[in-house]
């Protein structure tokens, strides 16, 4: 069942706001020996919240869309009185006194906070292998990761435990597990939705978005969450779009820019072919298919890859000195960012200012563009080369090369489930800076052509 | 190339020399792929940093 389903079905009085949270309550603790996808369980704040929006339909009065609708907070998300862990034995028994400008929101808007979903150890990383709250396993095969950061919220919507979750992306963190375990996820421009509240990462690559069903289900959400935030100095002014997509939306006439540089190089056969099938549908609806070469990707990921070393060790500085309570992974991460100058870190944001001008010059020739999220399917859990085209590519750089350049460039990004036959696949759809109403209409359409509909 | 454990030696970072051997190729690579586009930069170019108007009001 989508929202959009859930929500006719409760205004109908057909259920309570109350059975379906417990509905959902038993899907997480049936699910979560198997999957681990929560660090925390909100049972008692889900029923209370629940309740609450049981009453106001009873008094008549309806916050929208989401009203009575289950959902998992990335556990980075600060919730007041519920601990906020980032993955961290540092922040294991971290209780905030503040919430987080999202949860404020979807608090408002009536949803009902199931829990607070696991990830990677301070949401850097892609594996969700987490060495004090243990490995985070895909719906499709428990025996793989789900992808990462944000990947307890990936698989609390793809095994059906809620109708959505917020994660947060500052290399393809939502995109990646939206990709590997078969739902949609949405990284909206930077200063869309606010990061108040929310335990960084990063300064400057860090992005908040929702994992849902399908296209229709993240505009229900943005509509919610999108908007300005004084709290939050990167947030923006500019007017909030309805992103519930038209009815009548088509793709007839968008002009899909089809990269033939980077990002079809290396690609798994299994995507490859999902990939093909989903341009080819998108062609016979009627879109114009336009070849382009994309202006400096790899080094836009080099860039990428400086600023983000720099920015995470300088935010994780307080607790550096704490290398006993880190997994050996991120603490190689932040050594790493230790390590690099103030030259190179400005000089990164100096050629950030560069490749974001010649990328604007795209959108003159095209509406958006089609690449696969990930050039692989889900890796199985500890593996850390995959073999692409009879190369060995690591894992983590394989699993990020055709996403994490977005964060730089602050550009909407969509990761649209696609039918392989096996392993789900991902379609990274990508547009102008504010144009996830565009992005969020075209994913619809596209997910619509593969069911036939 | 840049010796990482001199240079975490030198400021003083409390960074183990087994973690330095560790992390020491992957800075090797990221160097090697960054000079090259720094050289690159003109002095008109800024750093895509955003100075909040909060900020500009700050006493």
């Amino acid at each position: 069942m989508t929202i959009r389903e859930a929500a006719a079905r409760l205004r109908a009085r057909e259920v309570s706001a109350v059975e379906l949270a417990q509905e959902s309550l038993r899907a997480v603790n049936r699910q979560q020996p198997r999957l681990n996808a929560f660090i925390t369980i909100t049972e008692e704040l889900a029923i209370a919240q629940a309740r609450r929006a049981d009453d106001d339909f009873a008094r008549g009065i309806d916050h929208g869309a989401l009203q009575g609708i289950p959902y998992a907070l990335k556990d980075v998300f600060e919730t007041k009185g519920v601990r906020t862990t980032c993955g961290s034995k540092i922040f294991a028994d971290h209780i905030s006194d503040i919430d987080s400008a999202v949860y404020e929101r979807l608090t408002a808007a009536g949803a009902v906070l199931m829990g607070k979903a696991g990830l990677q150890e301070f949401a850097y990383g892609i594996t969700c292998n987490n060495p004090h709250f243990g490995a985070i396993r895909n719906p499709h095969d428990p025996e793989r990761i789900p992808g990462g950061s944000s990947g307890g919220s990936a698989v609390a919507v793809a095994s059906g435990m809620v109708f959505f979750a917020m994660g947060t992306d500052t290399g393809g963190s939502i995109r990646i597990p939206a990709a590997f375990c078969g739902c949609f996820g949405l990284k909206p421009t930077s200063g869309r939705v606010s990061r108040y509240g929310v335990m960084p990462l990063d300064f400057s690559l860090d992005h908040m978005g929702p994992l849902t069903q399908n296209a229709h289900d993240a505009a229900l959400v943005m509509n919610a969450i999108a908007g300005f935030d004084a709290r939050d100095d990167t947030s923006s002014r500019r007017p909030v779009d309805d992103y519930a997509p038209a009815a009548a939306a088509s793709l007839r006439g968008i002009r899909i820019g089809l990269p033939e540089n980077f990002f079809n190089e290396r690609i798994s056969a299994e995507v490859n072919l999902a990939f093909i099938k989903a341009v080819a549908n998108a062609e016979a609806a009627g879109a114009i298919l336009v070849p382009i070469q994309v202006p400096h990707p790899a080094e836009i990921n080099t860039v990428s890859r400086v600023i983000l070393l720099a920015e995470a060790s300088a935010i994780a500085e307080p607790w550096l000195h704490r290398r006993a309570d880190m997994g050996a992974d991120v603490m190689a991460l932040f050594d790493q960012g230790r390590l690099l100058s103030a030259t190179d870190y400005i000089n990164a944001q100096r050629l950030r200012r560069l490749y974001q001008r010649e990328w604007a010059k795209l959108w003159e020739r095209v509406d958006c563009i089609f690449t696969p999220t990930a050039p692989i399917t889900a890796p199985l859990i500890g593996e850390t080369e995959v073999e692409i085209e009879g190369v060995a590519e690591d894992v983590r750089l394989a699993s990020t090369r055709l996403v994490r350049g977005i964060n730089v460039l602050g550009l909407p990004a969509a990761s649209v489930p696609l039918s392989s036959g096996g392993l789900p696949v991902g379609l990274q759809i990508i547009a102008k800076t504010f144009a996830e109403s565009e992005v969020l209409s075209i994913s619809k359409e596209v997910s619509l052509l593969q069911s036939g509909e | 190339m840049t010796n990482w454990l001199e240079l975490s030696r030198a400021r003083n970072l409390d960074i183990p020399y087994e973690a330095i051997v560790r992390i020491a190729p992957a800075l090797d690579s990221l160097e090697q792929a960054f000079r090259p586009l720094s050289a690159l930069l003109t002095g008109d170019i800024e750093p895509a940093i955003i100075l909040s108007e909060a900020g500009l009001h700050c006493e």
